[in-house]
């Protein structure tokens, strides 16, 4: 039974698996959804890439993409051309050298699944060290799932058909961005700092730490087990505002914002 | 900070005491600090040969420990401590009780000393004494229902037991003044002194120094190894010291000072350590005090030992002087004009927008004034004990109480200011 209505979160793989005849409709919007028939993409990538990330790795319209899936007909939409930021410093700083590269391209032409090639490489890599990761498409879903377990990320399109995405291993909180055990990592490209079970004034330095390294951007989501009072005039001082969001049971957790100059 | 966040930090407000709390300790503090100069005044010409009984400079000594370091220690307990063990008060009322027993209490025991009025000191006494009991069953209930911040809490552990032996040697003192009970008064007093200085004080300020340097310099907590050495050898130096003078026996007297002298030195290591890991460069005029009064506490052991061999002349007056006022006194004073702007721009917010910056809650000008005032007072003040010259001495007095009225200043300006704020962010 289709699920409904489907949207931008939606797994690839769970829309599949309630509508099978999803995967000839999708291809008919775009063949480059004949991936898709691959059994082997399915039962992995697919489970792992929601709608919205596939619009972005395909370069296909999210409205066409959801339209479709939700069994209305496709509106005439053009290609998306995922533009990458620019480079940050980090991808600068890497040493090419000594930096691992992992080319996943003959792979899935041959319809091969990397991802547990890659997670396995990904494992392999030291704090502070890099993979750079050739692709024939910006991997999201990918730079995602490393982003929760430490990396940060930067893809860069080369062609049409080929992109390189930086991923360098932060160092632990305790040599870099956070001091005491503050577990770090990226979703979707917004950093997020567990200061959880850490004592004071750890978890305050380790959220300062994070906010003024460089490569921060302009929001952080902070897990904490108690509502940090002390912190608040510091990020006054730091011109970040704060805000709370849904957590787990027991948790605060605040989206902190860069006020606009 | 958005309307949603405005309902959460009123929630997360509930983790604050209500501002009149702390800051009616703190105004306390800030009010005896003038009262302590004034008293020492008139006491001067007998200070540097002060070796105990009634009068302005006993009168003074308690104006400064009971009125200055213990009701700022009150103020900030209540607040920091329940924020660092992560055990919130038992109770906001028991605060209030203690701060309507002690502070007057305080007054009358201080004007008491002074006026060598026995009655006075003895409803004095019994009151600050009854504002400190409850003082001490909060604080051992927080302590109790926690197990975190060990540094923390285990010096905070010495300090309450302390309080409580000094509170009975107080008291022992206050009834001996009327009915004679005491064989040797002045060893019970150099031994409510010793603890009072370093046991209770000396732990409450090591003890917070543990979070209060790291949160303001933005350091990495202290190594807890290091922190518990210092601790061990503090309490075994407090145990034969205090022993030692109870005893009239000069070895232990000795042996622990050295052993304290150890502790202390540990203990500054790690805060020297710990302000070299910090992460805020400018740390301003306040921790040039910090960094005085660490230089004091050393100097004050020292003396100490100097004082059990006699080896200096009016050692006592110039161990006095380091210990209360080179040490404690520049430390809290410090840490005051530190924590009082913080705490009010966290009551600033209490109607929910964003805190305002600390930095625009902070009168700078009255802080320099004070500054000086207190550099040079404590320059003057120990050469004139030193030298047994009372004009300089009472020159150093005036300029030090200058220097308590622009504190004074400042602590005005600071709650105008928050008052302001929350006026003008109330709907």
């Amino acid at each position: 039974m289709p699920l409904s209505p489907i949207t931008g979160d939606t797994k690839i793989g769970a829309a599949l698996d309630a509508d099978p005849a999803l995967v000839e409709r999708l291809i008919a919007l775009d063949p480059v959804f004949s991936k898709l028939r691959n059994p082997i993409l399915r039962k992995t990538m697919a489970k792992l890439v929601t709608f919205g990330e596939a619009s972005k790795v395909a370069g296909v319209p999210l409205e066409a993409m959801l339209a479709v899936a939700n069994g209305h007909s496709a509106p005439t939409t053009k290609r998306v051309e995922e533009q990458a930021g620019p480079t940050p410093d980090w991808v600068k700083s890497i040493d090419l050298e000594k930096a691992l590269s992992l080319d996943v391209r003959p792979m899935l032409a041959k319809g091969e699944e990397p991802l547990s090639l890659v997670m396995r490489t990904a494992k392999e890599i030291a704090e502070g060290a890099a993979l750079i990761l050739e692709a024939p498409f910006d991997p999201a879903p990918l730079r995602r799932v490393l982003g929760s377990k430490g990396f940060l990320a930067h893809p860069e399109k080369l062609s049409a058909s080929h992109w390189r995405v930086y991923f360098l291993r932060q160092r632990t909180a305790t040599e870099s961005a956070a001091p005491g055990d503050a577990r770090l990592w990226r979703e979707q490209d917004v950093p997020h700092i567990d200061v959880r079970g850490l004592e004071p004034p750890g978890p305050m330095l380790a959220i300062l730490k994070l906010l003024e390294a460089p490569d921060t951007g302009d929001k952080v989501i902070v897990h904490h087990e108690r509502d940090p009072i002390y912190l608040y005039p510091e990020l006054a001082e730091r011109r970040w505002t704060a805000e709370p969001v849904d957590g787990d049971p027991g948790e605060v957790r605040l989206r902190l914002t860069r006020q606009k100059p | 900070m958005t309307l949603v966040a405005s309902s959460f930090l009123g929630g997360a407000k509930s983790r604050l005491l209500p501002a009149s709390i702390p800051f009616r300790f703190f105004g306390a503090a800030v009010l005896f600090h003038v009262a302590f100069w004034v008293l020492l005044f008139f006491g001067a010409e007998d200070l540097p040969r002060y070796v105990g009984g009634q009068g302005p400079v006993l009168g003074a000594i308690h104006s400064l420990t009971l009125g200055v370091l213990a009701m700022a220690a009150m103020g900030a307990a209540f607040q920091l401590l329940p924020v660092a063990t992560k055990a919130p008060l038992i109770a906001v009322w028991p605060a209030r009780l203690a701060s309507w027993l002690a502070i007057p209490g305080t007054a009358l025991l201080v004007t008491g000393m002074t006026t060598s009025l026995h009655e006075l000191q003895a409803l004095g006494g019994l009151l600050a004494i009854g504002g400190l009991v409850i003082f001490v069953m909060l604080v051992a209930d927080n302590l109790r229902r926690t197990s975190g911040m060990v540094l923390v809490t285990s010096n905070a552990w010495v300090a309450v037991l302390s309080l409580v032996v000094i509170l009975g040697l107080g008291f022992l003192l206050i009834v001996d003044q009327e009915h004679g009970l005491l064989a040797d008064r002045g060893r019970i007093a150099i031994a409510h002194m010793v603890l009072a200085t370093y046991g209770f004080m000396g732990m409450l300020a090591i003890g917070f120094s543990y979070v209060l340097v790291p949160m303001f310099a933005l350091s990495p907590a202290p190594s807890a190894a290091m922190g518990k050495s210092s601790l061990a050898l503090s309490v075994i130096a407090l145990v034969l010291t205090v022993g030692g003078v109870l005893s009239s026996g000069a070895a232990p007297i000795v042996v622990g000072t050295i052993i304290g002298l150890v502790g202390v030195v540990l203990h500054l290591r790690l805060m020297v350590e710990t302000l070299d890991r910090r992460m805020r460069k400018q740390l301003g005029p306040s921790f040039v005090l910090v960094r005085l009064a660490w230089v004091f506490l050393p100097l004050s052991v020292v003396l100490g030992i100097a004082l059990t061999g006699d080896l200096v002349s009016r050692a006592p007056a110039l161990f006095g002087f380091a210990a209360l006022v080179g040490w404690l006194l520049t430390f809290v004073v410090a840490m005051l004009q530190r924590i009082v702007p913080f705490l009010a721009s966290m009551h600033a917010a209490k109607t929910g927008r964003a805190p305002p910056l600390v930095s625009s809650l902070t009168p700078e000008a009255p802080l320099k004034v004070h500054f000086w005032c207190h550099l040079l007072a404590l320059a003057l003040i120990g050469l004139g004990i030193a030298l047994d010259l009372s004009m300089v001495i009472k020159t150093g007095v005036v300029i030090g109480c200058a220097g308590a009225l622009a504190f004074v200043a400042f602590f005005a300006m600071v709650m105008a200011r928050l008052a302001r704020q929350r006026s003008a962010a109330s709907p």
